[in-house]
């Protein structure tokens, strides 16, 4: 390759193959391709089982990839001892040494690399000042709370200066509320140090609030790349779009092409959308599927003009918004309209009324499959 | 229905209880009796404790039997720590196979072994001594001590070695630093199981014992032959002293360091 040297996380080709008694070959990790930039918050997002941990722990360390190479700011490290990588870990089960206090756990890094004692106790108090644990330095890690216990884990795994932060599902232990304020403790503390964050998580609320960047994976492969915005706005794929927030699917056909080429809805026909489909090699005719979510989905009670026609079947009011589940004929799965109750009152669209569903040309969304 | 209402549950566990614990018992309070024949009660004495503590037979037989429990407690501890280690760091093809051989001396009749283990010692030309003792010691204690640390290293994080080396610290030192603070509760009470199995043992000991070898229970069953003697049931009184100190060294062990 003749780019240029660029810093950050390079993965190339990588494959894992696991070896299990039940399943034969299990191949974690299929030609796994990204780069990962400096100081960004990069989130590896997917279902259990898509990889996600395994490319994580192939950063750290822990796992030798079967084929491909991990470069750190352009050194290949995928011989290097997990050791010697200038790369900490925060564990999904935060992993604190039991018989140290919370002091000793959070210098342990420091000690390894002799770091002057004083400047350690400095960085020490430094660090446990971050993550709001000054006073608990003499702690055993066993005599804290579940998100005390993540703060120590973190302070532990910053406290090193890494290049990189890699963090594994960290707030799946934390109860609801205690979740939402790491959330946004995480990324202040990554805009603070402006290390490079790796996460890893199965929770598509939290990478999108979180992130610069999101990778969805399946089944060991990456899917797309792309801002939360992108990632949400524009899924290539119906997995994307189905596993991030909630998705209306609809089935097409191309009636002319061009950019933005035509669509035609649904089996009734006569409604048309403009669309992008660039990305697709579509011929006149083709069948696709369109991805529209349901806060874009709109619904005309009057029943008349262009749209979809259908029936509602269910209203469920959530307080902020009120979903609609409507039954189209033709369609397999009830579509949903997502509406914001900006007044005091849901609007007047009862269980079992007519309506027509619309929605607007930029809502869609022409998916590969 | 709930098994401790069945008619007749608790005296049967009284007398289950009594079958096991009132021989034990007869012994303890015929140790301290005054008269020479051992089973007619004269009135209290500790006189046969001090003609055990000035008996030099015995006294060489316990320094036998500590010499040989300490060393081969020592050896066995030892390889068991590193097998226990060896076995968790990761799995491989034919684990559960090497696991049921480690745990299959416990279920080896001990005579097998003792034959087997003295006919070896005969065909690599080993002279029977106290070091064939303590070898043969060090294998049959290797199970003992090996399950209770395997046990705590099960119960250990195994992302708490990965945290050491993602930390900075090679494997030499995450073993020192973490791995066997952590597991020193497993360990010691291993040894002390390994060391009471081995203080105990009779048959293994009787077959491979050289000239001079003797320890505490072969002593005891070479007198004994001779009659019991008021001496016998004090020596046997002090071991079982002994047995339940460890025992109960190694119960409060299991349960302090569990927390």
């Amino acid at each position: 390759m003749d780019s240029p040297p660029q810093p950050g996380i390079h993965i190339r080709d990588m494959v894992k193959v696991f070896t299990d008694d039940q399943q034969g070959e299990v191949r974690a990790l299929d030609n796994v391709s990204l780069h990962i930039r400096s100081n960004e918050f990069f989130t590896l997002l997917g279902p259990s089982g898509c990889g996600k941990t395994t490319l994580l722990r192939v950063i750290a360390g822990f796992e030798q990839p079967s084929q491909g190479r991990v470069l750190l700011d352009d050194l290949d490290v995928t011989d290097q001892a997990p050791y010697r990588r200038p790369v900490n870990t925060v564990f999904q089960s935060y992993a604190l040494f039991p018989h140290m206090t919370v002091a000793e756990n959070v210098r342990f890094g420091l000690e390894m690399q002799k770091v002057d004692p004083a400047a350690a106790e400095r960085r020490v108090a430094e660090m446990l000042e971050l993550v709001h644990l000054t006073g608990m330095e003499r702690r055993k890690t066993g005599q804290l709370s579940g998100g005390q216990q993540q703060r120590v884990a973190l302070a532990r795994a910053l406290a090193p200066a890494p290049k990189v932060l890699l963090l594994d599902e960290p707030l799946s232990a934390l109860d609801f509320k205690l979740r939402k304020g790491m959330q946004i403790e995480l990324k202040r503390l990554q805009q603070e140090t402006g290390i490079t964050f790796v996460f890893v998580t199965h929770d598509q609320e939290e990478a999108l609030t979180m992130s610069d960047r999101v990778a969805v994976m399946k089944s060991g492969k990456v899917l797309q790349i792309g801002t939360p915005e992108e990632i949400y706005r524009h899924p290539v794929e119906r997995f994307v779009a189905d596993f991030i927030g909630e998705t209306n699917f609809l089935p097409a056909t191309l009636s002319t092409e061009g950019h933005p080429a035509v669509f035609t809805v649904g089996n009734a026909g006569g409604f048309t959308v403009r669309a992008e489909a660039s990305q697709l090699d579509q011929r006149q005719g083709s069948q696709v599927t369109l991805a529209v979510r349901p806060e874009r989905t709109f619904l005309d009670p009057a029943g008349h003009g262009e749209g979809l026609s259908g029936r509602v079947e269910t209203v469920v009011y959530f307080g902020t918004d009120t979903l609609y589940h409507v039954r189209v004929d033709g369609l397999e799965a009830p579509l949903t309209a997502r509406i914001q109750n900006r007044d005091n009152h849901a609007p007047d669209i009862d269980e079992g009324a007519e309506v027509r569903i619309t929605f607007p040309d930029d809502a869609v969304q022409v998916l590969k499959d | 229905m709930d098994i401790r209402r069945f008619p007749g549950t608790r005296p049967i566990a009284w007398l289950f209880f009594a079958y096991l614990y009132v021989p034990i018992l007869i012994l303890i309070v015929l140790s301290f009796n005054a008269n020479r024949t051992a089973t007619i009660w004269t009135g209290f004495s500790l006189d046969w404790y001090r003609a055990v503590l000035s008996n030099n037979d015995i006294l060489s037989a316990a320094e036998n039997s500590l010499i040989v429990a300490g060393a081969a407690t020592l050896a066995s501890t030892l390889l068991a720590t590193l097998g226990a280690v060896g076995m968790a760091r990761r799995r491989f093809k034919g684990q559960s196979a090497v696991s049921a051989v480690l745990a299959l001396p416990l279920v080896v009749p001990e005579i097998v072994t003792a034959v087997a283990t003295l006919l070896f010692f005969i065909l690599v030309g080993l002279k029977l001594s106290l070091v064939t003792v303590i070898i043969a010691h060090t294998v049959f204690c290797i199970p003992f001590a090996y399950l209770p640390i395997r046990a705590r290293i099960e119960g250990l994080d195994p992302s708490l070695g990965e945290a050491a080396a993602d930390l900075y610290a090679n494997e030499l030192v995450a073993f020192r630093r973490i791995t066997l603070p952590l597991l020193w509760p497993g360990i010691l009470s291993g040894a002390i199981l390994a060391f009471i199995i081995s203080l105990d043992d009779f048959v293994i000991t009787y077959f491979v014992a050289g000239p001079g070898a003797t320890t505490l229970p072969i002593y005891i069953f070479g007198s004994i032959r001779m009659g019991i003697s008021p001496e016998v049931n004090a020596i046997s009184a002090l071991m079982l002293f002994i047995s339940i100190l460890f025992v109960s060294l190694s119960h409060i062990l299991g349960r302090v360091t569990n927390r």
